[in-house]
């Protein structure tokens, strides 16, 4: 059953797009972020999405799963800012990947949690790091995120766990102590 | 499906709470104004002002429907006294006859019309064989030949 707050988006009130935004803006924000975007380009991600949003506005009158719909079009949108910074991003993730393996066992060369995390982030293949960002940061289910990269949810699940695991031979490698905050 | 072992799900929480923060009000404000702009016009607005247009058009009509009327009816008026005017000739085919002899000239065979206009022209008047240098004016009457014969007999 279609979302009514497709209808009012297809309808063009002004009113709709306030409650879109107020409604996924966050987790939009925080999920380009993940995907590897920086603050500044993320932001100009997400309002130019929400402009063309506006122009494309008619659109709306055919989703069913708005959050699905609002997801593919912002991974779209990342996938072509990143496709114009890609060698940046190439250079970016083999200095990740040297600063993790540099000095493994010293405790006073040991990053911050923060660091180390967003470290190993970066070195995750690109499909395992948007299924963590649309996971975490979207709060999507894994139908949702099949929906959005176009795979099957037993596939998103499975890319999810691959990710975790390699996040977590990454971050031991870098003296972060993995389940010291779990419940 | 998302049946993680313990290990994962320490994974899962710390990337939880890893701190990030959200958009900031001035984001929110600059985003919205750009998607106004790009609306060209406010549906709820346009729905709430739609019973204003039309109380406005009905003032409207009671004072335009009389002028409405007249209008047509003048424009009927005008059709139906031009109509004739089209069973009328062209001025170009109107002919004008100057003369009495050249409208005879060109209705020779009608006999109710027809004047004897050489007898008419060559006859003299008794009193202007007599002398008299002018003749009188004969009356030019277009008139059938047998009126014209009366007329003659009668003189």
């Amino acid at each position: 059953m279609a979302d009514p707050l497709a209808q009012s988006l297809a309808a063009g009130a002004t009113t709709a797009f306030a409650e879109l935004y107020d409604r996924l803006a966050a987790r939009l924000v925080k999920t380009a972020r993940r995907m590897g975007c920086h603050t500044t380009e993320t932001e100009d991600i997400v309002h130019d999405l929400f402009v063309t949003m506006a122009r494309s506005r008619a659109n709306f009158a055919a989703v069913d799963n708005l959050d699905a719909y609002v997801f593919s079009a912002l991974r779209h949108a990342v996938a072509r800012h990143q496709q114009r910074r890609r060698l940046e991003h190439a250079v970016h993730s083999r200095v990740a990947e040297k600063a993790l393996q540099r000095d493994g066992g010293a405790a006073s060369s040991c990053p911050s949690a923060d660091e180390s995390l967003a470290l190993a982030l970066a070195s995750l293949p690109l499909e395992q790091r948007e299924v963590v960002a649309l996971k975490i940061d979207g709060g999507l289910t894994f139908a949702e995120i099949g929906e959005v990269t176009g795979i099957s949810p037993n596939t998103a699940a499975s890319r999810y766990r691959y990710a975790l695991e390699k996040l977590r031979v990454l971050l031991i490698d870098t003296c972060v102590k993995v389940g010291e905050n779990a419940p | 499906m998302n049946s993680l072992p313990s290990e994962l799900i320490a994974v899962e929480q710390l990337l939880k709470q890893q701190e990030s923060d959200g958009p900031s009000v001035a984001f929110r404000n600059r985003t919205l104004h750009a998607v106004s702009n790009v609306l060209p016009t406010d549906p709820v607005m346009e729905y709430q002002s739609l019973p204003k247009v039309f109380c406005i058009r009905s003032e409207l009509d009671s004072v335009s429907a009389v002028a409405l009327v007249g209008m047509a009816l003048s424009l009927a008026w005008v059709w139906v006294g031009w109509l004739p005017l089209q069973e009328q000739p062209a001025p170009a085919e109107i002919r004008l006859l100057t003369t009495l002899e050249a409208q005879a000239r060109e209705l020779p065979s009608q006999p109710f019309l027809a004047l004897d206009v050489a007898a008419a022209d060559t006859a003299v008047p008794p009193v202007a064989r007599s002398g008299s240098e002018e003749p009188n004016a004969r009356p030019h009457i277009l008139a059938p030949h047998w009126f014209r014969h009366d007329l003659q007999g009668n003189l």
